[in-house]
């Protein structure tokens, strides 16, 4: 099998980086609406405790709905090929997003804001340089969950025509071959893993204050 | 011991004046306040619980109410410029919320506050505010910053040059007993509680305001280092000459560092003189009383020594 695998990774080379690609530019994509949606209505909901079921409440029933029922149901809506596939998975990823920046900013200690207002700092340099910077940690692990779920759920969007790494699964699954599936299977978890880890040594690299031990 | 400032004549205006300031806060149930600032730093208080801006202080005191109840009530009171100002109370006294409306993180409902002679309600709150040092007991420093960033914060804010910042940085460090080289690089993660609050103090001083609010920036510290701190602070005081504002529930620390003291309890002024004075001449039962617990706790401190003598023959 391991033969087959490795026969088929030689001859489908250039077909397997192009799914790689495809699968990374649609789950980035879905990241990046993501970010763009959850990080915003985050920042409103932390603000004005009211509106914070109005605001996640949506999120959280479209989240129950599996993946795949939702690409079918953006069928008539979105048609076929990559972007219903990336609406899908932007709806999958802005949970995370959203609840994370939410407690981000609530978990900002009321003192440091006060100490910050307290020195002389208007509304919005509090905002930039105080509130944003305490809640960000927050925020990317919220960015890195949601890193992981959609490129493992990203393998679904082939089934709608969008391509990815789900081409070399589904098409396993069709003809019955045990080397396609499992090839599928780790490109897309190695993808995943890889993924996850560099967005974590970003983090170290914007955030170096958080790896410290006191050191006298 | 005795460093008080014989300059009345000298300045006549008081540097911070209070005439008739009162504040009522208004929640009776559990939740705390909060307080939200404009860009015009008026404070709104909300009935929403969560991510309060709140004084711990008030909402304990809202809770004791039936309906509302005054945090500071009708307090006139006189500072003189290079004055250091002890407040000493119990929790919600009102001495905090004092501190807090002198630069306008709380607003009163009445009265007026002058600085300078002039009313601080028709100062610009963000301006008012960058002329106060303001220290706080958790020190506040900003997590994400190094040592250097945090205390330079507002002289960059104000654009001052990065050589001017960097100068800066290095004195107040060296002012704060801290070696300056070996902390300026380090993030506040890395420092000791006593060495973060040095830190804070230097934030606080680094535009070389006139006025220092202080609120009970030594609570959290132990026994040996907030001793320490209140050398340094004294000796602070007498060389950068300012007017100091420091609150604290401690009566030994009042009335070692103030040269006047200020006595509250229930938002009122007991009494307002200095340390000789007030336990010469207590003005008020509870001014009495106080001081009497203090002195029984010198009282088992000797007795204990004693003690301790006896049992080494």
């Amino acid at each position: 099998m391991w033969a087959k695998m490795l026969e088929y990774i030689l001859t489908h080379r250039a077909a397997l980086l192009a799914q790689i690609g495809t699968h990374l530019w649609i789950s980035l994509a879905a990241l990046a609406a993501a970010v763009l949606i959850g990080v915003p209505c985050g920042y409103l909901a932390a603000n004005s405790p009211g509106t914070e079921k109005w605001i996640s409440a949506p999120f959280h029933v479209l989240r129950v709905i599996p993946s795949l029922a939702i690409l079918v149901l953006l069928i008539p809506v979105a048609g076929t090929g990559a972007l219903p596939a990336v609406i899908a998975l932007t709806i999958l990823a802005v949970p995370p997003v959203l609840l994370n920046t939410i407690v981000g900013f609530r978990d900002v200690p009321p003192f440091m804001t006060e100490s910050a207002a307290g020195m002389g700092m208007t509304d919005k340099e509090i905002l930039w340089k105080v509130r944003i910077p305490l809640a960000m940690p927050m925020i990317f692990a919220g960015i890195r969950t949601a890193l992981v779920e959609v490129i493992a759920s990203a393998a679904l969007a082939a089934r709608i025509g969008a391509g990815g790494l789900g081409e070399v699964i589904f098409t396993g699954l069709g003809l019955n071959r045990m080397d396609l599936l499992l090839l599928g299977g780790v490109l897309v978890a190695a993808l995943s893993l890889l993924c996850g880890g560099l967005f974590d040594a970003l983090a170290r690299s914007l955030m170096p204050y958080r790896n410290l031990a006191r050191q006298q | 011991m005795n460093h008080s400032f014989e300059n009345e004549g000298l300045c006549a205006v008081p540097a911070i004046e209070y005439r008739n300031v009162y504040k009522r806060f208004d929640r009776t149930d559990g939740k705390s306040l909060r307080v939200r600032r404009g860009r015009k730093g008026e404070d709104k208080i909300k009935k929403q619980g969560e991510n309060s801006f709140a004084n711990a202080e008030a909402s304990a005191g809202a809770l004791k109410e039936e309906s509302g109840f005054f945090a500071v009530n009708k307090l006139s009171a006189e500072i003189r410029d290079g004055e250091l100002i002890t407040i000493l109370g119990s929790s919600g006294c009102g001495k905090t919320t004092l501190l807090k409306m002198t630069n306008r993180l709380y607003e009163p409902d009445g009265g007026s506050i002058l600085l300078f002679g002039e009313d601080i309600q028709k100062q610009d709150p963000v301006q008012l505010r960058r002329k106060m040092g303001y220290v706080i007991q958790q020190a506040g420093l900003f997590p994400h910053m190094t040592v250097e960033d945090n205390i330079s914060v507002i002289p960059r804010l104000l654009r001052w040059e990065p050589a001017r910042c960097r100068d800066r940085v290095t004195e107040l460090l060296a002012l704060v007993g801290l070696e300056p080289e070996q902390y300026r690089n380090r993030y506040p993660s890395q420092l000791s509680g006593g060495q973060q609050q040095r830190i804070g103090l230097a934030r606080a001083l680094a535009t070389k305001p006139r006025v220092m609010l202080l609120d009970e920036p030594f609570g959290a510290v132990d026994a040996i280092t907030r001793l320490n701190l209140q050398n340094e602070l004294l000796r602070i005081h007498r060389e950068t000459g300012g007017t100091f504002l420091f609150v604290t529930h401690d009566i030994h620390e009042a009335f070692r560092l103030g040269n006047r003291v200020m006595i509250m309890n229930g938002g009122k002024l007991l009494q307002m003189d200095t340390p000789e004075t007030i336990v010469r001449k207590p003005a008020d039962p509870f001014v009495e009383t106080l001081i009497r617990s203090a002195m029984d706790q010198e009282r088992f401190w000797n007795s204990s020594i004693t003690f301790a003598r006896e049992s080494d023959k």
